[in-house]
């Protein structure tokens, strides 16, 4: 069951192109990006380690349980709702991006309202299923995609207009001062281990930390490809004029055989499967949390009110979060959220530990 | 059962709402498959724009396209654009265009504002084609290419190099111009298009200086700028001292250029050219090998000598195709010192080129 855990660490660190991370660090690409990203591998990787191996300790134990037993309610119950809310705009935040990428490359006549909507109705529907059938759609999403990622890096490694030197340009500014906002930008991309505060109810932690170095691995691997390879098609003074950068480096790939010759479409159809298998996840977690925070079992009772009217409300104010606000401003709403993450995620990360540690001596 | 019905309802309304063209159908849009920007002599629209807009028929046959050209003048694209949709009855869909012609006088006047329109369009892709028309664009657009099947198909079937890997053509497309002209220490060209009865001839490529279109490069030239760039695109290499003229064929065609600064010495770049190909046709029979090898001998030191030649004609306009200052910043840092410094070294310059070439053979005859 090991291999859904990496599935999701996968999918997460490939979601955040359409979080626009590529963004956030291609603006500070002068103010130390390349050493915050060294950085976020390095506080990434400690983090999901030190969270599996607390986890590994409460087997088949999600975070909820293990809180029951270790914490008072009034602490309990505020930390379970507010890490709920952190979930769940995840999932919005991405559904909203990728809405404005729709609407940008594939129904540019369409009302942005419609085509979020609709997203957020396949979002109801799936993130109500089951953890583990859910676990399923994840396997199945990342084995259709991951062929089309490795064509597309493939394809770009490859072509004509891709120009290293320009990567050689941009590490001349490698040794600057880190700054947060990249950092918490960066070292999002690990963040995929967090969502086994509820999965640990499927997935055994112990049997991941057999392959625990695919995960600096992979954040490596990923990391470079994603800030590096724009930078090789579009320089480094250019790539600040465009929003979507990953779209415009995309869109300067040919694909002579293929049956559309437009590779950005391919993109286009890859964020269509992972952010809504994302925001699927995410919402599911953030539903079992807070479904635990008020002891809600629905799953036992049958009567699903709860669940239908909560994610009902989440759905709503997605679109009209989305509605008030304009696309610059959205980005810096998430932004903000990337800000928030990292302290809460270091904040989780040790509490867990340090309860985790007092069973051993108990 | 309830359930199923329910489901079933709901995905029978859904899949109503799969209206592929967004909600417009295919019969009413007008696919533009290239546009032509021109310098309209008026100072106050400036922009000729004209758009070739296919029109779809029943049978796909050679030579037998059909195809609707109108042109409109006005301040920008975009308004021109807008006005020219009244003329029609269609909407217009730039998704299937994938040729931007382009005019001497629009690029030395308005180059920014041209480009912007082009990059900002989403529709616009990025791998359309940029190419210069001689002597306008619209005339370049105006062209029913005999042997083309769909309109505009002609002039992207010369640019791609999966079905014309002619030397003479060097394909440009809108993002990488657009990256070349933003970044210091790499220069764009466009390929120039001249029209000629029912087809066209791309064997020229005109060079930017900083960002102003600066002057042509003749055939031969732009042949080695195109080996020089590392296209795949293959050629012929003819060689010719005293009564000995043979040509070479080549198979393939590698070049390694680095920039050295040494610190007493002038700073030169090192040309290393690696060449593999067959004697193609020879005047004299190649009897012995050690003829072959004098023929190869005599190939490398021909061709570095075109090669130096080139590279000093483009030295001396100006430009800097091959990203030469690029290698130098990658190496000496990207601050605008140095980038002052490389625009004062870069003119006196000196190229160093050597060529391996190694004949593989002399074909099916000795």
């Amino acid at each position: 069951m090991a291999r859904y855990f990496y599935m999701i660490v996968f999918l997460n660190m490939t979601v955040h192109i359409i979080f626009n991370v590529p963004l956030i660090l291609i603006q500070n690409r002068f103010n130390g990006a390349v050493i915050s990203m060294a950085l976020s591998i390095v506080i990434g990787t400690i983090l999901s380690y030190m969270f599996i191996k607390a986890m590994s300790k409460y087997p088949y134990n999600g975070l909820p349980e293990i809180f029951m037993d270790l914490l008072p309610a009034y602490i309990r119950v505020p930390f379970l709702i507010f890490l709920s809310l952190m979930w769940i705009a995840a999932g919005s935040l991405a559904i909203g991006s990728f809405a404005y990428l729709i609407k940008l490359y594939l129904n540019p006549e369409m009302d942005l309202r419609i085509i979020l909507g609709f997203l957020v109705l396949v979002l109801l529907y799936g993130s109500t299923r089951g953890t583990q059938s859910i676990l399923y759609k994840v396997e199945i999403t990342i084995l259709t995609v991951s062929p089309f990622i490795a064509y597309i890096i493939f394809k770009a490694l490859t072509s004509n207009y891709f120009y290293p030197v320009h990567i050689k340009r941009a590490l001349q500014y490698s040794l600057e001062m880190p700054n947060y906002s990249s950092v918490a930008a960066a070292s999002y991309i690990f963040t995929g281990y967090i969502n086994l505060v509820i999965m640990n109810r499927n997935i055994q932690a112990k049997r991941i930390l057999k392959h625990f170095w695919l995960i600096p691995v992979l954040g490596t691997l990923i990391l470079a490809f994603t800030y590096f390879i724009p930078f090789g098609f579009l320089g480094i003074k250019s790539i600040g004029d465009f929003v979507l950068p990953w779209m415009v480096t995309v869109d300067t790939i040919r694909m002579e055989y293929g049956f559309i010759e437009r590779a950005s479409f391919l993109l286009v159809m890859i964020f269509m499967q992972l952010s809504i298998l994302f925001a699927i996840i995410n919402w599911n977690v953030g539903l079992e949390l807070m479904k635990s925070a008020l002891g809600i079992e629905d799953r036992k009772t049958g009567k699903r009110l709860f669940t239908l009217v909560f994610l009902g409300i989440v759905g709503f104010l997605t679109v009209y979060f989305q509605e008030t606000l304009n696309q610059r401003s959205y980005f810096e709403a998430v932004k903000i959220w990337f800000n928030l993450r990292l302290p809460v995620e270091i904040l989780l990360v040790l509490a867990l530990s340090l309860l985790s540690l007092r069973r051993k001596q108990a | 059962m309830n359930r199923k019905a329910v489901l079933v309802c709901t995905f029978a309304v859904l899949a109503g709402l799969l209206t592929g063209c967004a909600y417009k159908d295919i019969d009413k849009r007008f696919f533009v498959t290239s546009i032509g920007v021109d310098y309209s002599k008026n100072p106050q629209k400036p922009y000729h724009v004209s758009l070739k807009l296919a029109i779809p028929s029943p049978q796909v046959q050679p030579g037998k396209t059909k195809f609707q050209l109108i042109t409109e003048d006005a301040d920008s694209i975009a308004e021109a654009v807008r006005v020219m949709k009244s003329k029609v009855d269609k909407d217009f869909d730039f998704g299937h265009c994938r040729v931007l012609v382009f005019g001497r006088e629009i690029l030395r006047k308005h180059q920014a504002e041209v480009l912007n329109w082009f990059m900002r369009r989403r529709d616009i892709q990025g791998i359309a084609y940029m190419a210069l028309g001689d002597p306008t664009a619209e005339k370049v657009i105006k062209v029913k290419a005999k042997s083309e099947r769909l309109p505009s198909n002609a002039i992207i079937l010369s640019f791609d190099e999966t079905s014309n890997d002619s030397p003479y053509i060097i394909p440009e497309i809108l993002n990488d111009f657009y990256m070349r002209l933003k970044e210091e220490g790499i220069d764009p060209y466009l390929p120039v298009i001249q029209p000629l009865k029912d087809t066209y001839a791309i064997n020229r490529v005109v060079l930017v200086k900083g960002s102003r279109l600066s002057k042509e490069l003749n055939m031969d030239e732009t042949r080695i700028l195109n080996e020089l760039l590392n296209t795949d695109r293959r050629g012929l290499i003819d060689v010719k001292k005293d009564e000995n003229e043979f040509f070479v064929n080549v198979e393939s065609f590698k070049t390694k250029t680095t920039v050295v600064i040494p610190r007493n010495t002038k700073p030169y770049v090192n040309v290393h050219i690696k060449i593999d190909g067959y004697i193609e046709s020879s005047e004299k029979k190649l009897s012995h090998n050690y003829e072959l090898l004098e023929d190869q001998r005599l190939a490398s030191e021909v061709i570095s000598n075109r090669v130096k030649s080139t590279l000093e004609t483009i030295q001396k306009i100006g430009s800097d195709p091959l990203g030469l200052g690029l290698k130098y910043q990658a190496k000496h840092g990207v601050s605008e010192d140095k980038v002052k410094k490389w625009n004062k070294i870069y003119p006196h310059i000196q190229f160093k080129v050597k060529t391996d070439l190694k004949l593989r053979g002399t074909g099916i005859m000795y």
